[in-house]
């Protein structure tokens, strides 16, 4: 098991799951900010 | 008793072991339970369905919030003895019950029972999940503990940035009359119970990738090229121990103490009134019309959070490389000024006042992230969780101080929708003053004593006990 939660892969996958969010809650975000300057 | 999976021996990684698999890990737990500053999504649709108060529904939150620092206290020392898994768990264990007991109490219409599920089970799940990967991150990353743990903590800002927009769009979903862009349109009952249900579903998962791939490093672990040395030659870092237990006998714990309740206070009085904020610093003369209009308001709001949450990792990266102390001078010294700035000038241009306002938020948000690796400075990695656990109850008192300060003075100024800048700088000052208290309590931070250091710990070692 550790060998697989080791492997570069896994890894890749790890970040991917909590940087896709993150991205998301920004592109959302960045789109209500931009209201601030097209008003 | 805790199984035996999550036990703390069953987590020490092997030779090897990628220390970049951590970070995700923090950021798991710390994006979900980043999720009560989100509240404000639902409020109105709380309001609505409870035909409660707005204090009452705002109750609801200042629970989780409390219980977040009492938690943290109460249950530091064992999430540093049970390990990152165990804690992990049980704080997913909590925070998911939070939110299905406070499910049913929107089905059955009992606010109180969103008040025990919620605020009380859900905060408890708070606090444990807030400081559980904090420890273990110090640990495997001795050489950067600002850059650490301000990735995790900037996932707690960043949970709010994807809860508020999965918010909307869930209760979209279940209500197909409720329309998140459209202003006064309040979502039902029943879509708020499936909003609680799907986000216990979501979190249950994510938080439970974070405690399975979780590790602590093993004895005498440390980083390739990494050399103890170099943190014993900083005169603010100490290589001794401190547990817990003496830690709070120490004036340095205070000192800390008065400076993240300042430092919050302060940021709490911006956040809390954003939008309200930015539409009276330019409304035209007492009771006149504003020039920014609601939907450029929340805009407003969506920056401040990403500032706060940038804040949280370039300024605790930074205070790698310039030092603890000297970063929570600039926090707090450049801080105050920039208040005062905002205070006086703010409402002169629209630029300035974004600007003041996105760097006051940053140091906010960098003043939450710093504080655990100022903790590991001062008294070591023994038990920075527990210490850390001790300190964030000065989080729950600004929480009930910000508001409370900035509310009572803008109640005396007149109704909501009529005030103007000018009706604001009492409380900003009163914001500045608390930044110059904070500024001088972190001024007096001195080494810690070595009476309260633990006899026999070995320095070169501290950054692998696990």
């Amino acid at each position: 098991m550790n060998a697989l939660v080791n492997s570069k892969g896994f890894i890749g996958i790890a970040w991917a799951l909590v940087s896709i969010p993150l991205l998301y809650g920004l592109v959302e975000t960045a789109i209500r900010v931009s209201r601030l300057f097209t008003q | 008793m805790l199984p035996g999976f999550l036990s703390r021996e069953r987590t020490v990684a092997g030779p090897g072991f990628n220390r970049w698999l951590i970070p995700p890990a923090a950021l798991a737990v710390h994006l979900s339970i980043g999720q009560v500053y989100a509240t404000s999504v639902y409020r109105a649709a709380m309001q609505e369905h409870f035909e409660a108060s707005q204090t009452a529904i705002g109750f609801i939150f200042s629970i989780a919030i409390v219980m977040l620092g009492l938690s943290a206290m109460a249950m530091g020392t064992w999430v540093d003895r049970s390990g990152p898994r165990a804690a992990m768990f049980v704080s997913a264990c909590f925070w998911v019950s939070g939110f299905l007991v406070g499910a049913l109490g929107i089905a059955s219409g009992q606010l109180w029972l969103v008040y025990l599920g919620y605020g009380f089970l859900g905060g408890i799940g708070l606090g444990i999940g807030y400081i559980s990967p904090v420890s273990t991150l110090i640990k495997w990353f001795p050489d950067r503990p600002g850059l650490a743990t301000g990735m995790a903590i900037m996932g707690f800002g960043g949970g709010a940035l994807v809860a508020s927009p999965l918010s909307g769009r869930l209760l979209g979903l279940y209500d197909s009359d409720f329309d998140p862009s459209v202003s006064g349109s309040i979502a039902s009952g029943g879509a708020l119970v499936g909003l609680f249900l799907t986000l216990a579903a979501i979190y249950a998962v994510f938080m439970m990738f974070g405690a399975f791939i979780v590790r602590v490093p093993a004895d005498g672990w440390k980083p390739d090229g990494f050399d103890p040395s170099t943190v014993k030659a900083k005169a603010m870092v100490t290589t001794a121990s401190v547990t817990a237990h003496n830690a709070i006998r120490t004036p340095q714990f205070y000192l800390l103490w008065i400076v993240l309740f300042c430092n919050v206070t302060a940021g709490i009085g911006i956040i809390e009134q954003a939008s309200g904020l930015i539409q009276d610093f330019f409304r035209d003369g007492a009771g006149g019309e504003s020039s920014v209009s609601t939907a450029a308001a929340a805009g407003f709001v969506g920056l401040l959070s990403i500032a706060n949450m940038a804040g949280r990792f370039v300024w605790s990266s930074t205070s790698d490389a310039v030092g603890r102390k000297p970063i929570y001078m600039a926090y707090l010294g450049a801080g105050a000024l920039l208040y005062l700035a905002f205070a006086t000038v703010g409402s002169s241009s629209i630029t300035l006042f974004l600007l003041l306002a996105i760097v006051i938020l940053s140091f906010y948000g960098g003043g939450f992230a710093t504080i655990p690796a100022y903790l590991r400075d001062l008294f070591g990695t023994l038990q920075v969780g527990a210490i850390h656990g001790r300190l964030l109850t000065a989080w729950s008192a600004a929480g009930i101080a910000g508001p409370l300060i900035l509310n009572s003075i803008l109640d005396r100024a007149g109704e909501p929708g009529t005030l103007v800048a000018a009706d604001y700088r009492p409380a900003l000052f009163v914001m500045v003053g608390l930044l110059v208290v904070g500024f001088v309590a972190n001024l007096l931070v001195r080494p810690v004593s070595e009476k309260y250091h633990e006899k026999g710990t070995d320095p070169a070692l501290e950054g692998s006990k696990a």
